[in-house]
């Protein structure tokens, strides 16, 4: 065994781990997977046999925490601050998966606690991992298309992800509905490439559930700027996905994945361009986004790079997560029936 | 009346249960395959418990306490089959005193013979179709009554209303512009609004008496696809309604004959250059058939290109037919001649449709507006997305 590996854990066991940061670190020359913790010990056990990997498997993470440089946490929302004070107290540096938690005050103590150990504390944004995303920021910020006049996002499919312990069904446990499980990786890429809005306000279906549809409207209105920007998420609703941006100069199309960035002049209609970075890429397609995201972890774990989302701004989507909650209004709904398709009683 | 409902999250299970939520009469139980489809019932903070149908324990665990039973299930084959044997059996031995399975008007083939308005109309389905599928689950649910479970069955045409994505399906198709209108579009449109498939149902659970035979159950006749189409119109953005195509259009063009087969054919394949390729990845191979090209490559080029002449054929070029622009697949289906009636639901049920065709697309168009933003401030940018193919950059030939 090359002893100059990354002894990574992986804590939970569950449907993301399974699918993407397990074949992620194994895909990597840098890592190797030393222990596994989940509450379910089988779980644990038979995502090992999958992989026909043998590291140190515990249910709880405090077992693990000998065994390990650092530790990937992909466990249900609420469960994420206990388990990274728990590493970061006994100087184990955090790869947290996204939103880092489900408040504010959590958010800010992990952070807290990150900066007292002096370690490392990374969020699981795994779409920032791409060369269009850092090619729009780039040209946002130099103003290549003039000014931003309006921006669109959004996403929607019938269902979808289906973690093992279905804690997205729960309000409580994933600190929201498909604003907090889908649209925090928007919010994250959209605070890079904006901001922090001047002002927001939400409009969800919610019945007391996690809401399965949602519009969240951003004001911007900061050093010259005055935009708003939407953002439609949908768990009920087809939505074809992507973001479009209105600039002074055309329309800035992204459809979502690994998808180019696309220019549309406004003083050509028939010229669509295709906008790429030149030079070699960041981020190689052959990796996938959550090797990338590990390896980056490593690496700034080895003080050999920054993390690319680390704590603070975590904490930031957590923040403008929880104002847009606050603001909250009901989604109308005009189509619902009043009683009277409602049937006979017995 | 405590109700277990099988398959909650879908779209017609999700719309019952929202139904049957305010109560105080029903107690509902709504059971679940997994939470990534809950979404909508989520919202509601129902409580629900996730069942696998294929699991007989589970099965009857569910059923614990409940007085009745609808199974508005879709799924694979095993969930079809196992599913259903696990939840009528299930449901005899929990004594249920009223078992509502939803078939379709599927079974009555594709398209349907003229006799299939009446339930009576002997099912035709073309074997290893979704309607061969549905009448063996029929069957199923006949052979339970028949042994002393009360059953009703309904049977359902395209379910339409808000949330339906048969309805956004023939939207987006008309967008694209691959759905038109087959002979005017004047042929029977049969649908069922959602919220007239959970009024049916709950009448289904209080009828007197179920007999396990087919009760249609629709919005009721007249509607055509025209009408569909002039109600989306709008929604489209289209200044003109959608084309008007032959019933002769929807043929199939010729399809070019395969290869016959033979011996010499195979062997022919199997020492083409496309399996070579895929052998020559086991190293072993790649030297076995490195060193036989070398042998063919001391022969000369004239030696090489004869023998692959002799091994591959002449090479042939594949026509390329010119795009057929109505792709869609409700096309087809307006050759559906046929309004399935609802006279055996208003006499077993009490049934009427409380929405008619008119207030059910008025209710849809309300819902599509809110969900996707149509009209709002973002829709030109929303719209830029909806439109958006980004396949324009790919090269045409690789």
């Amino acid at each position: 065994m090359n002893d100059s590996r990354f002894r990574l854990g992986l804590v939970g066991a569950g449907a993301a781990t399974s699918a993407l940061h397990m074949p992620g670190a194994l895909a990597s020359p840098h890592i190797v997977v030393a222990a596994l913790a989940d509450p379910v010990k089988a779980r644990a056990e038979q995502l090992a046999r999958t992989y026909g990997i043998l590291p140190k498997i515990a249910e709880r993470v405090d077992d693990i925490i000998p065994h390990i440089d650092g530790a990937l946490i992909a466990t249900p929302n609420h469960t994420h601050k206990d388990i990274a004070l728990a590493c970061l107290t006994a100087g184990i540096p955090c790869l947290v998966e996204k939103p880092l938690a489900t408040s504010v005050p959590d958010a800010e103590e992990m952070c807290a606690a990150a900066q007292r150990a002096g370690k490392i504390l990374a969020v699981g944004y795994t779409t920032r991992f791409r060369d269009e995303v850092v090619l729009l920021h780039d040209l946002l910020q130099s103003r290549h298309f003039g000014a931003v006049r309006r921006f669109h996002y959004q996403e929607g499919t019938v269902g979808g992800w289906s973690p093992l312990s279905g804690y997205i069904a729960d309000r409580k446990a994933a600190g929201g509905g498909v604003l907090t499980v889908v649209g925090t990786h928007f919010i994250d890429r959209m605070l890079y490439w904006f901001g922090y809005p001047s002002s927001c306000y939400l409009l969800d279906d919610s019945e007391g559930g996690p809401e399965a549809h949602c519009l969240a409207t951003f004001a911007y209105r900061n050093s010259g700027a005055s935009f708003e920007g939407t953002l439609l998420l949908s768990k009920t609703a087809e939505l074809k996905s992507g973001l479009a941006i209105d600039t002074d100069r055309g329309t800035i199309i992204f459809p979502m994945g690994r998808a180019p960035l696309y220019f549309e002049p406004r003083d050509n209609s028939r010229l669509r361009e295709i906008l790429s970075p030149r030079g070699p890429r960041a981020f190689p397609m052959d990796k996938s986004d959550a090797q990338l995201e590990i390896e980056n972890f490593v690496a700034a774990c080895r003080g050999e790079a920054v993390p690319m989302v680390d704590g603070r701004q975590g904490l930031l989507s957590v923040r403008l997560l929880s104002e847009l909650y606050r603001s909250r209004r009901p989604l109308p709904e005009p189509w619902t029936l009043s009683n009277q398709a409602a049937g006979p009683s017995t | 009346m405590k109700v277990a409902i099988f398959g909650a999250s879908g779209f017609a299970g999700a719309t019952l249960v929202e139904h049957l939520l305010g109560r105080a009469d029903i107690e509902t139980r709504a059971l679940i395959h997994s939470s990534g489809n809950a979404w909508r019932l989520a919202r509601t903070g129902a409580p629900m418990t996730v069942v696998d149908v294929t699991s007989p324990s589970q099965v009857s665990e569910a059923l614990d306490g409940c007085t009745h039973v609808v199974n508005c299930t879709r799924g694979s084959r095993t969930v079809m089959f196992d599913g259903l044997k696990h939840m009528l059996a299930a449901s005899k031995n929990a004594k249920i005193r009223r078992f509502v399975h939803l078939s379709s008007v599927a079974v009555y083939g594709d398209p349907p013979s003229a006799t299939s308005e009446r339930e009576e109309a002997p099912p035709l389905p073309a074997p290893r179709t979704y309607g061969e599928e549905k009448l063996q689950q029929d069957r199923m649910v006949a052979d339970a009554a028949q042994a002393g479970l009360d059953c009703i069955v309904l049977c359902l045409p395209n379910i339409s209303g808000v949330y339906s994505s048969f309805v956004c399906n023939v939207l987006s198709d008309m967008r694209k512009g691959s759905f038109g209108l087959v002979d005017g579009g004047l042929r029977p449109l049969n649908t069922v609004d959602v919220d007239n498939l959970a009024y049916a149902i709950t009448l289904a659970l209080h009828a007197a008496k179920g007999d396990g035979k087919r009760i249609f159950v629709t919005d009721g006749v007249g509607s055509t696809w025209k009408d569909l189409a002039d109600a989306l119109m709008p929604l489209a953005e289209l200044s003109e309604p959608p084309p008007v195509i032959s019933e002769r259009a929807l043929q199939s063009p010729p399809v070019e004959r395969g290869e016959t087969v033979s011996l010499w054919r195979s062997m022919k394949h199997l020492v083409s250059s496309d399996v070579r390729e895929a052998l020559r990845r086991d190293p072993l191979w790649a030297k076995f058939d490195g060193r036989l090209r070398r042998f063919a490559a001391a022969g000369g080029r004239n030696l090489e290109d004869r023998l692959r002449e002799s091994i591959e054929g002449a090479r042939k070029v594949a026509k390329v037919p010119d795009p057929y622009p109505y792709s869609s697949r409700y096309n087809a289906m307006q050759l559906r001649g046929v309004w399935h009636r609802i006279d055996r639901a208003h006499e077993v049920l009490g049934y009427k449709p409380p929405l008619d065709f008119t207030a059910s697309t008025a209710r849809f168009r309300l819902w599509y507006e809110t969900m996707h933003g149509f009209g709002q401030q973002f829709w030109p940018l929303a719209s830029v997305l909806n439109k958006f193919s980004g396949d324009g950059h790919k090269d045409r030939q690789s």
